[in-house]
């Protein structure tokens, strides 16, 4: 599984982006990613995308191809909480 | 209070607002903040602002999250207050009260809302948070990672800039998208790098015109976030990549990150300001930046974007200084040399 990952904006509006690759992580973080997903996936057909359009808050953008593939557009003040831990994650990689 | 929580009637919300302790008025506030989101912003905040009048006092709150994502989190100073309990804090309440006397004695504007509005930040927000932001009703600045970026709170400028976008939600309320957001950035970092000249007392010549100076550590190649004198050269380092802003029209392209470009595109717009600032001369505060206040207060509307504001600061230089004066004429061309025919 391949997760492309995008944040962009906040006050510096630098773009940082990375894919993870599921296989070249550990056990434990493997186990991590999918309890974030399957968390992520349980919602994603309720607001995939949002964007609360405050200055200078963080934009993400969550790409996972896993045979099916899902977006998530969404920034850090509008974002489901159920993404908070999977975007930690991923900022780790960036 | 837990801050997320909708389930509370808006009238005890409300209530708790005007009469609660400063904690529970702080957390009601954001909670209001958060659930008019969806109704009209422009009209939230106005109801807003009206439950945190002071009458023309300066009045300052500083949180600290302690690290949490949690706003505003604790109270640990208020105005008057001589001792700062940290360094974040003391800067977040200083750097606040010049801009709110800037604005005081420069447009003779009483706070954010021109209403008395408190001004409330909160820092040490997040862990390692590399940002700063404005969430609709407060500031919010992070300690920085360390490794790329210092402490938000230690630039004027920075702290200026976020308190300009609220002045920006209750004046024009530029959409913060595309060429509108970039407009909104714009004027932020038109009255931050003000704030930071007006601070200094320099003039033109003496300013040097970045956004964020220092901001990044000593291991990466920058001197600041950003560069109205030299859009595009603000620091270059395989970390962060490369300055993207350009400093002309024929550079602007429709993106999707960064909510269309809106931190990259202001820089042609930052420059016009510098090019025609540098041409009229003199404190940019006085002549420039009066045309710039009445534009963002009288002349734009959500969806105005560079055209838009040529004509309109062209007009109000017009107004101000007299028609082909030499401060319209500066204007004029400035526009024209980024790119944006008047």
């Amino acid at each position: 599984m391949k997760i492309k990952f995008e944040r962009s904006g906040g006050f510096a509006g630098i773009t940082n982006s990375c894919v993870v690759n599921s296989e070249q992580l550990s056990s434990d973080e493997q186990k991590h990613l999918q309890e974030f997903l399957r968390d992520v996936e349980n919602k994603k057909t309720e607001n995939p995308s949002l964007n609360s359009g405050r200055n200078d808050c963080f934009q993400y953008k969550i790409l996972v191809e896993d045979g099916k593939k899902f977006a998530i557009t969404t920034d850090e003040l509008a974002m489901d909480p159920n993404l908070r831990s999977l975007i930690d994650f991923l900022e780790t990689r960036l | 209070m837990h801050t997320h929580c909708f389930a509370i009637p808006p009238y005890i919300l409300e209530h708790i607002a005007k009469k609660g302790t400063k904690k529970d008025q702080a957390a009601a506030l954001n909670t209001i903040s958060i659930s008019e989101q969806t109704r009209g912003r422009r009209e939230a905040l106005k109801h807003m602002s009206s439950l945190l009048a002071v009458s023309g006092k300066k009045e300052r709150i500083i949180y600290d999250a302690k690290h949490r994502r949690f706003l505003p989190g604790e109270l640990i100073m208020s105005e008057g207050q001589r001792k700062a309990p940290s360094v974040f804090a003391r800067e977040a309440y200083q750097y606040s009260g010049t801009t709110y006397d800037f604005y005081k004695e420069i447009f003779g504007r009483n706070s954010i809302d021109d209403q008395g509005m408190r001004l409330d930040s909160t820092v040490r927000y997040g862990y390692k948070y590399s940002n700063a932001f404005w969430n609709g009703s407060q500031m919010v600045y992070g300690d920085g990672d360390g490794r790329i970026f210092r402490r938000f709170t230690r630039a004027i400028d920075i702290v200026a800039h976020e308190l300009t976008h609220g002045v920006t939600d209750f004046e024009a309320s530029l959409v913060y998208q595309d060429l509108s957001g970039a407009l909104n950035e714009h004027m932020s970092d038109v009255f931050g790098s003000l704030v930071k000249q007006y601070h200094k007392k320099q003039k033109v010549d003496k300013a040097d015109w970045l956004i964020g100076k220092g901001m990044f550590t000593s291991k990466i190649n920058g001197d600041a976030i950003r560069s109205m004198k030299a859009p595009g050269t603000a620091y270059d380092d395989p970390r962060v990549g490369k300055d993207p802003q350009p400093s002309h029209m024929k550079d602007y392209k429709k993106i999707s990150e960064d909510n269309g470009g809106v931190h990259i595109y202001s820089g042609i717009a930052n420059h016009a300001f510098y090019l025609a600032a540098m041409d009229i001369g003199g404190c940019a505060w006085e002549k420039i930046g009066k045309v710039w206040y009445i534009t963002l207060r009288d002349k734009l509307r959500p969806t105005s974007d560079f055209k838009d504001a040529a004509k309109k600061t062209f007009d109000v230089s017009g107004e101000l200084f007299g028609i082909s004066s030499t401060e319209q004429i500066a204007i004029k061309r400035a526009w024209s040399d980024v790119g944006v025919k008047i």
